[in-house]
């Protein structure tokens, strides 16, 4: 194993956002291995990930003001500052509530920042369903 | 994608039912044929992944659904505690205990059912005095704000279908989230007056980033996040001839693609605007649909334009016209007193989680804690919650009674309302092991009546 | 158990029976003759109340999907009236636009016990009767929109009656509604290319055919079908000043044909077709001589679509007349066209004293009726909510019925009443018999044997109110038309003193038409699979849809 340089994190816009792939897996069952994986991914623009140095399926760690998450990332084109999470719970790790008194939380348009990873590994939905236990 | 698959060799023919409607997304396709082919095996035509998933699933007989008791309710310490199977009949009275010891209950979902079954929630929330809001409120809530401050020009899908010669896209990627859409009802099939199809046909998308429906494009502007309030008004006041500066500020979109947008809208005959979530859950959220609803009003002057928000959910439509014909509100129903009132922002799920102001969460037809804000998502693990759904979701984790029932639209009939609003009857195409959350609210509703020694 | 309703002063003017004081009998939701009550039977004393047939309403827009939207764009209309539920009604809001529950009650509660959905899409026809399913007390039925749907325009312009005819036939069985209703012909068909029609001879976009031929081919279909009620229209030029030359000339174009049992023309709201003038400034009332035309013309029917003074909702099938309503009043606009089948439009409106066109168009609806000598033939309606919600007509009745209470509304509305109006000289006063007559008649303009009156045979509806025989007060007969003493509904009580004690559930009405499906299936085939964007087998309403239910009318092949 060689020395990782670090690239500094990006900073981006996160969309939350339907994909076909979760539409899929969400109808297979929301407790499947399907709709785990489509869920923990991330899509970045493919210059972005260069300018972070990281290749396709590599780890990430993605932060809003709210907190964060890892997950794998896959490359996009020509959506440079734009990260685009598919709508489960990794992404509502990362959403605030504020509502402008509309009923309606930003789940797109939210300042975020991505990351190397430091090799903990994608979140798991253990582990986020844990964090809603214990209280408001 | 090929549009049929057989899952095994083939069997013998059971049954043979065309015009199948799928209830997953607001296309609502009635045209899938599904033929049987054995006890737990059928060939699915016409329907896109999803759909066919959905069907395959529900077809594809799984473990027996169980009606599940959390050991000891109300203390739970972590997802997946023990639960212990029930009856259905212990279940119901369970059920029907929580609701009425609580203060606000709140019912939530419904967009992912049958009409039927949201009459019997709102039935139940009037019943006992709770709170019933469906999925529009983190959904198009905001578009639904803006209509009612604006109103809105628009259609049947077949009218875009036949008439359109521009089609918008702004803000949604129907490739990816109403995957047949485009050929069905916007970009290739002929219509009665436009007979070559796609070719009769500009498609102009507007996103943050590229995707798969963008390649469809005529055009595709991209424009900054967050900035579709100022392209929208950009575009307006191209289309009254007003000065535009070279770059629209704050949208990264020169103003030479705002003329070119204002030039194929001022040929066309018919336009039709399809938008989604990029203007509802984004900065200015029902302004920036009261943005594109008024370039839409305006623009009827001199053409013909219509609008349409790209609905996700099957019946969500649906859930709000039942909601509105019965109570006046079309989501975030507060009949506490025994008296509908309405104020999104605090009578919607998220806000009353937030307050704190709920004691119970009725959930029928939907996975809240899989979609909701984690601190929102949090409040589900200090009140009683019950959930009903055809198969254990993320939010069941959670739940102190889960109920299962049918698949709507496979497993039990309906009615659900297209995101157009055309009501479509869902066909029954298997048997089902548990009853209907039709039927299943109904009962909640007869226990509580029978509890409170009512009629 | 029977019921004997005894000791009432009874108005049924399809019987003759003018204010007498005579005892009722009903068995199983029937009107009977006293032999044949059975031996147990209720007895409620009216002790001298004004007994009428219960309300039958030939047109209101209480359920589907434009009144729904209606509902939806306008939660500040559900504001204005909030009512809470009990332990027998549900909750309901909603001033011009009453919810489903609130709908029944309210008209129960005025002693209506029938009322005709006006314009039904055949797409969403669905919708109509699901709203119809949640509306309690009331018996209804809808009128399908026609006179814009593409295949009846292109039939018509090849001069295929007959394909024609098992077109409308198999429309009206698959959405199961009871008539044919036309809605500015031609004109909501090149709305979907952003245009209108300016009369009856204007071809309209693309088809090139004009709205005298849809009227005059959907009025000869009608009469070769048989159906139970005339072709219901709603005129070309709606709204506009200088329109009642239209109404004229629309009345004229079914010159000549005839029909022993009814009308074959009944024009709706022709209020808003009764305008003189060339703009608002020269606007004026034709009230008067169109009540003159009515008089002489035997074959029509109307009715009012009267004005009060109230915020309303405007909501029609005129999709381009609700535009331009929309860009005069600057209020939000709802506009919705059904492929190849129809468009709506919805628009707030108020009607206000101290606007000369509104004060105009009050007095246009009154003078029509005032001025009418067989009132036969014209029907009280407000077109709810058009022209005012349907709570209005007790209003309507009082100023009908009391000059005085016309003189105190006009000494409050802008001057053009007097002098672009004859309404301050109309002296005339109606009865209660007149009253009947009007809010009655209009089951005979439907075909509704059963309904509207009294007789033995009929449906047991039956509305009791508390009103003298020679009252002449304006707020008395308000009171008394709002409220009612008792409604009887199938039989079963429903309202008392003016509150519901029982939510009844009524029927929906339907016809049998026995469409020849062979003669159309090709075109059937070729619109649904080419141009629909639902399939065939999924457009026709099921039955299940439609709960308690009466097919009224079977249709004999000749």
């Amino acid at each position: 194993m060689g020395f990782l340089i670090l690239a500094p994190p990006i900073k981006c816009t996160l969309v939350t956002v339907r994909t076909a792939r979760q539409g899929e897996a969400l109808e297979m069952g929301k407790l499947t291995q399907e709709y785990r994986d489509e869920c923990s991914t991330v899509l970045m623009d493919e210059d972005d990930m260069n300018r972070l140095r990281v290749k396709e399926d590599a780890i990430v760690k993605v932060t809003t003001k709210v907190g964060s998450v890892e997950l794998r990332v896959r490359p996009t084109m020509n959506s440079p500052g734009v990260i685009a999470v598919p709508l489960g719970p990794w992404a509502n790790a990362l959403i605030p509530t504020d509502t402008s008194h509309t009923g309606m939380p930003s789940y797109k348009g939210i300042p975020a920042e991505v990351s190397t990873s430091m090799g903990q590994g994608i979140t798991s939905l253990d582990k986020l369903l844990g964090d809603l236990y214990g209280g408001a | 994608m090929a549009e049929e698959e057989k899952l095994t060799n083939i069997k013998p023919d059971l049954t043979d039912v065309t015009d199948v409607t799928c209830p997953f997304c607001g296309n609502l396709c009635d045209d899938i044929h599904i033929k049987r082919t054995g006890d737990d095996e059928a060939e699915i035509y016409h329907a896109c992944g999803v759909g066919y998933f959905k069907f395959k699933k529900s077809i594809t007989k799984g473990a027996t659904r169980k009606n599940l008791l959390r050991k000891k309710s109300g203390d739970k310490k972590a997802p997946d505690d023990a639960f212990n199977e029930a009856k259905l009949d212990a279940c119901i009275d369970k059920a029907a205990d929580l609701l009425l010891a609580a203060k606000k209950p709140v019912l939530f979902g419904w967009a992912s059912t049958s009409v039927e079954a949201t009459r019997e929630g709102i039935a139940l929330a009037e019943e006992i005095g709770g709170v019933i809001d469906q999925t529009s409120s983190v959904c198009h809530g905001p578009s639904t704000l803006a209509v009612q401050d604006v109103g809105i020009s628009s259609c049947t899908l077949g009218t875009v279908l036949n008439h359109a010669d521009l089609i918008i896209y702004w803000g949604c990627n129907p490739s990816e989230a109403h995957m047949r859409h485009m050929s069905r009802y916007t970009v290739y099939p002929r219509g009665a007056f436009r007979e070559k199809g796609r070719q009769d046909r500009e498609v102009v998308v507007v996103d943050v980033r590229e995707t798969a429906s963008t390649s469809v494009a005529t055009q595709f502007i991209k424009v900054d996040p967050n900035a579709d309030y100022e392209l929208i008004h950009a575009l307006r006041l191209a289309m009254k001839g007003e000065e535009l500066p070279d770059e629209i500020p704050g949208t990264g979109v020169i103003k030479k693609k705002v003329m070119k947008l204002a030039q194929r809208l001022k040929r066309s005959k018919f336009c039709a605007f399809f938008f989604g979530l990029g203007l509802t859950m984004t900065r200015g959220r029902h302004r920036n649909i009261d943005a594109i609803l008024s370039l839409g009003a305006e623009l009827n002057k001199d053409t013909k334009v219509v609008i349409r928000p790209m609905r996700g959910h099957y019946n969500v439509t649906g859930a709000a016209e039942v909601f509105t014909w019965q109570t006046g509100y079309p989501f975030a129903v507060d009949l506490t007193r025994g008296y509908a009132r309405y104020n999104p922002g605090e009578t919607s799920l998220v806000d009353l989680l937030m307050r704190d102001d709920a004691d119970c969460l009725f959930i029928v037809a939907s996975d809240p804690v899989a979609h909701l804000p984690k601190e929102a998502a949090r409040r589900f693990s200090n009140m009683p919650v019950i959930v009903i759904d055809p198969h254990e979701t993320i939010t069941s984790k959670f739940a102190d009674v889960y109920l299962p029932c049918a698949v709507t639209g496979v497993e039990a009939e309906g009615t659900a309302y297209r995101m157009d609003g055309v009501p479509i009857r869902l066909k029954k195409v298997i048997n089902s092991d548990v009853p209907s959350d039709t039927d299943i609210v109904a009962k909640i509703l007869e226990r509580v009546k029978e509890k409170r020694g009512g009629k | 158990m029977g019921l004997i309703l005894k000791n009432g002063i009874v108005f049924d003017p399809k019987n003759g029976i003018r204010g007498e004081k005579m005892d009722l009998f009903i068995k199983d939701g029937k009107m009977v003759a006293e032999k044949d009550l059975g031996k147990k039977a209720e007895t409620i004393d009216l002790a001298g109340k004004v007994v009428f047939p219960g309300g039958v309403d030939i047109h209101a827009h209480i359920a589907g999907s434009k009144v729904n939207s209606g509902r939806l764009f306008r939660p500040e209309d559900s504001r204005m009236r909030t009512v809470p539920r009990t332990n027998v009604t549900r909750a309901g809001s909603g001033f011009s636009v009453p919810t489903t529950f609130l709908t029944g009650y309210t008209y129960s509660e005025m002693g209506y016990t029938t009322v005709i959905e006006p314009a039904v899409p055949p797409l969403k026809a669905r919708h109509t009767h699901e709203e119809f399913h949640d509306i309690p007390m009331l018996d209804k039925t809808g009128l399908l929109l026609l006179g814009n749907n593409h295949q009846v325009i292109e039939y018509l312009k090849a001069g295929d009656i007959d394909r024609c005819k098992e077109w409308v036939a198999w429309m009206l069985l698959a959405t199961k509604c009871y008539g044919i209703k036309c809605v500015n012909p031609g004109g909501t068909a090149s709305w979907a290319w952003g245009k209108n029609v300016d009369g009856l001879d204007d071809p309209c976009t693309h088809f090139e055919v004009t709205p005298r031929e849809i009227i005059r081919g959907l009025v000869d279909i009608n009469e070769s079908l048989g159906l139970p009620h005339a072709v219901h229209l709603h005129c070309n030029n709606l709204g506009t000043p200088g329109n009642y030359t239209t109404a004229l000339e629309t009345i004229d174009s079914v010159k000549g044909l005839t029909n022993k049992e009814r009308s074959v023309l009944h024009i709706t709201h022709l209020q808003f077709n009764g305008y003189g003038g060339d703009s608002w400034r020269t606007f004026e009332s034709r009230g008067v001589e169109l009540a003159e035309k009515i008089d002489k013309t035997p074959n029509i029917t109307v009715d009012t679509g009267n004005v009060c003074f109230e915020p309303t909702t405007t909501m029609t099938a005129d999709g381009p007349f609700e535009f331009h309503l929309h860009q005069l009043g600057k209020q939000k606009w709802i506009n919705f066209d059904v492929e190849l089948e129809a468009g709506t439009g919805v628009v707030p409106y108020e009607y206000r004293k101290d606007v000369s066109v509104n004060a105009i168009q009050w007095a246009v609806g009154l003078e029509m009726v005032l001025a009418l000598k067989d009132l036969a033939k014209i029907h009280l309606s407000t077109d709810h909510p058009n022209g005012g919600p349907f709570t209005c007509y007790a209003e309507m009745i009082a100023w009908l019925m009391s000059k005085k209470a016309r003189a105190e509304t006009i000494a409050t509305l802008h001057d053009a009443v007097k002098s672009k109006a004859a309404i301050s000289d109309m002296d005339r006063e109606l009865d209660l018999f007149d009253i009947c007559l009007i809010t009655r008649g209009t089951a005979q303009t439907l075909g509704l044997a059963n309904k509207g009156h009294l007789g033995i045979g009929a449906d047991a509806d039956v509305a009791v109110y508390d009103i003298g025989v020679e009252e002449k007060d304006g707020a008395t007969i308000e009171r008394a038309f709002r409220h009612c003493a008792y409604t009887i509904k199938g039989g079963q009580l429903a309202v008392k003193d003016g509150k519901v004690v029982n939510a009844v559930t009524g029927r929906t009405l339907w016809i049998d038409t026995k469409p020849r499906t062979d003669v159309i299936e090709k075109d059937l085939r070729k619109r649904f699979e080419g141009y629909y964007s639902v399939s065939l087998d999924n457009y026709p309403v099921q039955m299940d849809y439609l709960g308690e239910s009466e097919m009224v009318m079977e249709r004999c092949k000749k």
